[in-house]
């Protein structure tokens, strides 16, 4: 075997990965690295007919490990997204085709998705009427569902990391900062999530949290879908934390036990809660309680994924959409 | 130390029959990896040495029994079989050492046990450095665990055990540049032993299912036994020293070592008048608390499969 062939690894980085992907054209970049079309050549060749539909797929390059934390090798970020990809098949998690490697730098072959949802989220020409955002989030809640399950929290839980496929099927992505939760005690890291979906309790700098995180930001999700746009949309820590009072109210001891022993507690003016109701006019009563069940504070309080399916407010009608009616084609 | 190094990529005659060896009752997908892969990849009439010279060497007293339809008599392949058990226990041995060094913990010593004799049904275990694959192994199971360490540490740790292993009595001195050297060439290994892994990188341990056995009997029979669960986990530690775990799910390994604890306990003098009550094989189907697909037959083959790291043992000695 090749075993000691220094030759093997000095491939060169060529348009044709692995001799299988034809590398089409860069579509997306992010802190991981960068994403790329392709089109799998050996499915076409094997195929009977030659007019057989080309198959694409979208390829991730993970980028090398930084060098400052002097952890060299295969990055632990990546291994740990490979690991929970292999692990759990679900419809709404994105499917791994395939893993390889080309000169130290890891490539994950998944389904190539259409959009995501902070395209559909965030244009102006796209109207989402009550059934659509009634089926988004119960895709979301399906996906939690089975990752809480599985002892896993996202993490990262943004509509940038939420694609949608032609079905208009929701899929989550980039698992680079989940984690298995109850495995060990080791303190958990505050550095996750973007500013803007971040729970109260990260930004308190909690050192142990759990699932709850994620349904806060499902909780901004559901806002943001109802406004069109950011709900929470704080410039750096404390001003995010002032902006989620404004709203919410300013924590303390009686709403959220042990909340000023948390390590970076900052007392804030206080102020009351506002109703959902005056802040977003038009929106019945269930989906206001919805709102508010996800956003509490304390994370013992917020609800958990099980009671957010039943809600009441999926049960009413108008029923959900099906998700192939959820208005795909105007996205650009 | 590069010709110290050398000595272990030296093939045997005897290579391809080791490979031949059967594993009894196989259940896992390491089964068809073994099969498939090294019997594909690596044909009769070549096998894999570094070398051409010695590969021919090698091959020539193989074909003559190529037509028999016994390839090899049984004394060879249990010679074999030892030489193999020797050869783990030896890596298992140093994996300890490094681990021991670095502060990790029982499990992700086991978890690159997994990964070694996985890694080892698909290179036959002669043509490979065990120390460089031990470490590599033990790297990529503190990254799956989730505490990763520093390269530069490993490879200064590494290099220390590797001289220490030579000469005990040195005092070693490493240099910066032997140090990046050996970084290169462990970060090689870890891509390598992840592609042979196919990325598969999750391991279950049968550490849940003993916790789960001892939590059901808590319920049922009142305390469980402390001296019991102890000794069942040292016997699950010892079981990694065996190719068992590769062959057989986590549920079989872990009644098992549950099982051997239970015969030592009763056996040896220290514990024999203390344990007593509450033992497992008093109760009938005892580890039904585990699987529900158990049955005593299956679970008394792994036992000896075990049991055979401690058989070598008592014979070299």
């Amino acid at each position: 075997m090749e075993k000691n062939n220094p030759e093997e690894f000095k491939v060169p980085f060529s348009p044709l990965l692995i001799g299988r992907y034809k590398m089409i054209k860069k579509i997306g970049k992010g802190s991981y690295g960068s994403v790329y079309k392709v089109e799998d050549i050996k499915d076409r060749k094997t195929a009977t007919t030659p007019d057989s539909p080309k198959k694409y797929f979208a390829v991730k390059k993970m980028k090398l490990p930084a060098n400052r934390l002097k952890i060299q090798g295969i990055d632990f970020t990546t291994l740990r997204e490979i690991n929970i990809l292999q692990e759990i098949k679900h419809e709404n998690i994105i499917p791994l085709v395939d893993v390889f490697h080309i000169n130290r730098s890891t490539f994950m072959v998944m389904e190539l998705m259409k959009s995501d949802l902070s395209k559909l989220m965030f244009s102006r020409t796209i109207t989402l009427t009550i059934p659509h955002i009634k089926c988004i989030m119960l895709q979301i809640f399906y996906g939690l569902k089975e990752l809480h399950k599985n002892w896993i929290i996202h993490r990262d839980l943004t509509p940038n990391n939420l694609l949608i496929s032609e079905d208009g099927v929701l899929k989550f992505s980039d698992f680079g900062l989940s984690r298995f939760f109850a495995s060990n005690n080791r303190p958990m890291t505050q550095n996750v999530v973007t500013l803007h979906y971040r729970a109260p309790e990260i930004l308190f700098g909690a050192n142990y949290y759990g699932p709850q995180i994620d349904i806060f930001s499902a909780g901004c999700i559901l806002g943001g879908l109802l406004l069109r746009g950011t709900l929470f949309c704080g410039r750096n820590d404390i001003d995010q934390m002032s902006q989620i009072f404004k709203i919410m109210g300013t924590p303390s001891e009686e709403t959220w036990e042990g909340v000023t022993n948390l390590p970076h507690y900052v007392e804030f003016e206080e102020t009351p809660p506002q109703s959902f109701r005056i802040l977003f006019p038009g929106i019945d009563e269930d989906l206001a309680n919805l709102l508010e069940g996800l956003l509490v504070l304390d994370p013992n309080k917020r609800l958990t994924v099980e009671q957010c399916i039943n809600h009441p407010f999926f049960n009413k009608s108008p029923d959900s959409c099906d998700p192939d009616e959820l208005p795909m084609d105007d996205i650009s | 130390m590069n010709l110290m190094l050398k000595e272990e990529w030296i093939c045997p005659p005897s290579l391809v029959e080791s490979l031949r060896m059967k594993p009894c009752g196989s259940t896992l997908a390491a089964k068809d990896d073994y099969e498939s892969k090294t019997f594909a990849s690596t044909s009769y009439s070549s096998p894999p040495t570094v070398n051409g010279a010695q590969a021919d060497e090698v091959s020539l007293p193989n074909k003559p029994e190529k037509s028999t339809t016994c390839l090899v008599s049984e004394e060879t392949l249990a010679k074999e079989k030892v030489k193999e058990q020797v050869f783990i226990k030896e890596s298992y041995n140093f994996l300890k050492l490094l681990a021991k060094k670095l502060r990790y913990g029982q499990a992700i010593i086991n978890t690159a046990m997994f990964y070694l004799l996985k890694y080892t049904r698909i290179y036959p275990y002669t043509s490979i450095n065990k120390y460089l694959v031990s470490a590599s192994c033990l790297l990529l199971s503190a990254k799956v665990k989730n505490e990763p360490i520093p390269m530069e540490y490993l490879a200064e740790w590494y290099i220390w055990a590797e001289l220490k292993r030579i000469d005990p009595q040195s005092r070693p001195i490493i240099s910066e540049k032997m140090k990046q050297e050996y970084v290169s060439k462990i970060q090689e290994q870890e891509f390598e032993i992840l592609s042979e892994l196919n990325f598969d990188v999750e391991v279950e341990l049968p550490n849940k299912y003993i916790a789960k056995f001892f939590h059901v009997s808590l319920s049922k029979r009142g305390k469980p036994n402390e001296v019991l669960s102890k000794h069942a986990y040292m016997f699950m530690n010892d079981a990694f020293t065996t190719t068992a775990p590769l062959f057989y799910p986590p549920q079989e390994i872990a009644a098992a070592v549950i099982y051997m604890a239970d015969v030592y306990l009763k056996k040896s003098p220290k514990f024999q008048k203390t344990y007593k009550d509450k033992c497992p094989s008093n109760e009938e189907e005892w580890f039904k608390f585990i699987d529900e697909t158990l049955d005593l037959k299956t679970i008394i083959e792994v036992k000896d499969e075990i049991k055979k790291c401690y058989d070598r043992k008592t014979s070299s000695s």
